[in-house]
């Protein structure tokens, strides 16, 4: 294979920030790695206050590195404002969680939808209202719709007319940054379907953040598990969700399932214990250990490094023992 | 995919249709009306001499009485709104010329250029009005240039802080995030997604503003500071009308009456401005 669309490795963001006269740097993302290859959906899910939606924003080149690199097609992010960036603007496109504030309130739907259209030079002007029908009409939505202000529209609609306006310039990546948290759940699913849908037809790779596992997993081809700015656990969905390796990934899963149905039907809910801790202090070495339940000694010593574990990697000292049986892989 | 159509709309939603909205817009009109034509509305000059009508009380013939020199106060007031109208625009349109920029670079920059623009902004802020006044008039001349010049000054910060607010509250916006990962450039930003939607609270200031402008005018016309006695507006028709008070008790009530009533006004306009502008309160 070659090189994966989006490879962002060993990410480092902090971010500086002035209380009371005290200056905190707040550890928003450390040493984190993900890679989206072609026409894949990779799902990042955390809690919040993670750095999931830090890393998506450095994933395309809105969030600048404290260290590590970004490479989007194998080439590193080039400097804002050079044709290089302006290329990769059309290329990465972003669907953020709030549709009621992503859609400019003075401008029609038409309007919105033109302007990447008109950014990007997407063809001769007189060819854009049809382009405008064209993508409402492959997000659900009625091409007559052009004319309203988003004041009249509800969240889902909202949201697809986001998910038209990204996919206007065709691009290769899409980060879709908690695209289904400001809307109800039946709306929710609506627009899972659509993206899912579209990404098949239209082969563009996914970087899907969010905190729903069940979303991810509906969706996902790999996902990342992701704890105060570090990958805990990452691989293929499946695998992630099935046999997940990681104590945060199983606590999140609310235990590993066991293939027994009777003792599945008993098993242990290990319910996550007290709130993530402050990302300007960090816990040593492991940045799950103060929640863990099966900490010790080592994990307050020594930081844990994604290992291979079957074909994903996992980021602890004893998942083999947590695991039980992993030692055969 | 023009942009007539939003503007048609936009001007649309400001066409009054409360009862108020709709008494206050036809106001409007009329004072432009007698700023613009004053011998529509009186059948006197605003210097006509009558020595046999001195400080005369108000009758049918003068509503608000006559001044020391027997013209109609009714016309020296009407012949006065064309300068007071010219100083509270003109003041208000210098403002914005510097503060609306100026606002746009803080809220949307930030970091130095928003430290060294809101130091000058409250520096401004902090000065005392009469001093400025002074200090100005006697470097240039006390005229209505000079006035409008002073004013202007004044309203500088009052619109940048508004502008810079409002743009500070929109560049967190989901909609100028995306239209930066989008691409487009600080200009294209300001001009598409950020001038629009601070408009309309611009706007809103705006009678406010004119009638703190028709205020301090009278106040330092008033001192001797603003518009000279031969020509007429408010502020100076208060300041000769002081004189006569024990005798003629209506002719500064008259000018002080409309000077107030006019502010008056413009601020209740504003506040229906307010209202009518407000996005959360449009459909279609």
């Amino acid at each position: 294979m070659n090189a994966p669309l989006l490879d962002v490795r060993d990410a480092e963001i902090v971010f500086t920030a002035r209380r009371g006269g005290v200056t905190r740097h707040i550890q928003a993302v450390s040493g984190a790695s993900i890679s989206v290859a072609r026409g894949q959906t990779v799902g990042l899910v955390g809690e919040s206050g993670s750095g999931k939606s830090t890393l998506g924003a450095a994933a395309i080149g809105l969030q600048a590195l404290d260290g590590g690199e970004v490479l989007f097609d194998g080439t590193p992010m080039p400097a804002e404002g050079s044709p290089a960036w302006r290329t990769l603007r059309r290329r990465v496109q972003v669907i953020f969680q709030d549709p009621f504030s992503a859609l400019n309130p003075r401008q029609t739907i038409g309007q919105s939808l033109a302007e990447p259209l008109r950014l990007h030079s997407m063809g001769p002007r007189r060819s854009w209202p049809d382009r405008i029908a064209e993508l409402l009409e492959l997000v659900g939505l009625n091409p007559e719709m052009a004319r309203q202000y988003p004041g009249t529209l509800s969240g889902g609609q909202r949201q697809r007319v986001c998910i038209a306006r990204a996919l206007a310039v065709e691009p290769d990546l899409i980060v879709c940054d908690e695209i289904t948290s400001a809307l109800d759940v039946s709306t929710q699913a609506q627009i899972v379907a659509l993206i899912a849908d579209i990404q098949k037809r239209m082969g563009v790779a996914l970087l899907f953040i969010s905190h729903d596992l069940g979303l991810v997993r509906a969706i996902a081809d790999r996902t990342a598990v992701m704890y105060l700015g570090r990958i805990m656990e990452a691989g293929p969905a499946g695998e992630v969700f099935e046999t997940p390796r990681h104590p945060y990934t199983r606590a999140l899963l609310g235990a590993a399932p066991i293939p027994d149905p009777v003792l599945e039907a008993r098993r242990e809910r290990i319910p996550l214990r007290g709130e993530i801790p402050d990302p300007a202090d960090p816990p040593s070495g492991c940045r799950f250990r103060t929640r863990c339940p099966h900490a010790r000694e080592e994990c307050a010593k020594r930081t844990p490094l994604p290992e291979p574990a079957g074909g994903a990697i996992v980021a602890c000292h004893f998942w083999r023992e947590i695991t039980g049986t992993e030692d055969r892989s | 995919m023009s942009a007539s159509a939003p503007i048609t709309t936009r001007i649309g939603r400001l066409v009054p249709r409360s009862p108020a909205g709709i008494v206050l817009t036809l106001l409007g009109i009329g004072v432009v009306l007698v700023a613009l034509f004053p011998a529509w509305f009186t059948p006197y000059q605003p210097n006509g001499i009558n020595a046999r009508a001195i400080l005369q009380p108000p009758s049918p013939a003068n509503p608000f009485g006559t001044d020391e020199l027997g013209s109609d106060v009714l016309a020296r007031i009407i012949y006065g709104t064309r300068l007071e109208i010219a100083i509270a625009m003109g003041s208000v349109a210098l403002a914005a010329l510097f503060a609306v920029p100026a606002g746009l670079l803080a809220g949307y920059r930030g970091k130095t250029a928003d430290w060294i623009l809101t130091l000058i902004a409250d520096s401004i802020l902090s000065f005392p009005i009469v001093l400025f006044a002074v200090m100005v008039v006697a470097s240039m001349g006390a005229s209505v240039g000079t006035l409008i010049f002073v004013l202007g000054i004044v309203f500088i910060p009052r619109i940048f802080r508004l502008v810079r607010g409002q743009t500070q509250v929109l560049v967190e916006q989901g909609f100028v995030r995306g239209a930066r990962a989008m691409g487009a450039g600080t200009f294209d930003i300001l001009l598409r997604h950020i001038l629009p939607n601070i408009l309309g609270p611009v706007l809103v200031i705006v009678p406010q503003l004119m009638a703190v402008a028709i205020l301090i005018e009278a106040g330092l016309s008033f001192i001797g500071l603003g518009v000279q006695p031969p020509q007429i507006s408010w502020g100076s028709l208060l300041l000769v009308s002081k004189n006569y008070y024990v005798n003629a008790i209506w002719y500064p009530l008259a000018v002080g009456a409309v000077t107030t009533l006019a502010s008056a006004l413009l601020v209740f306009a504003g506040d229906l401005a307010a209202n009518a502008i407000n996005p959360d309160r449009r459909s279609g």
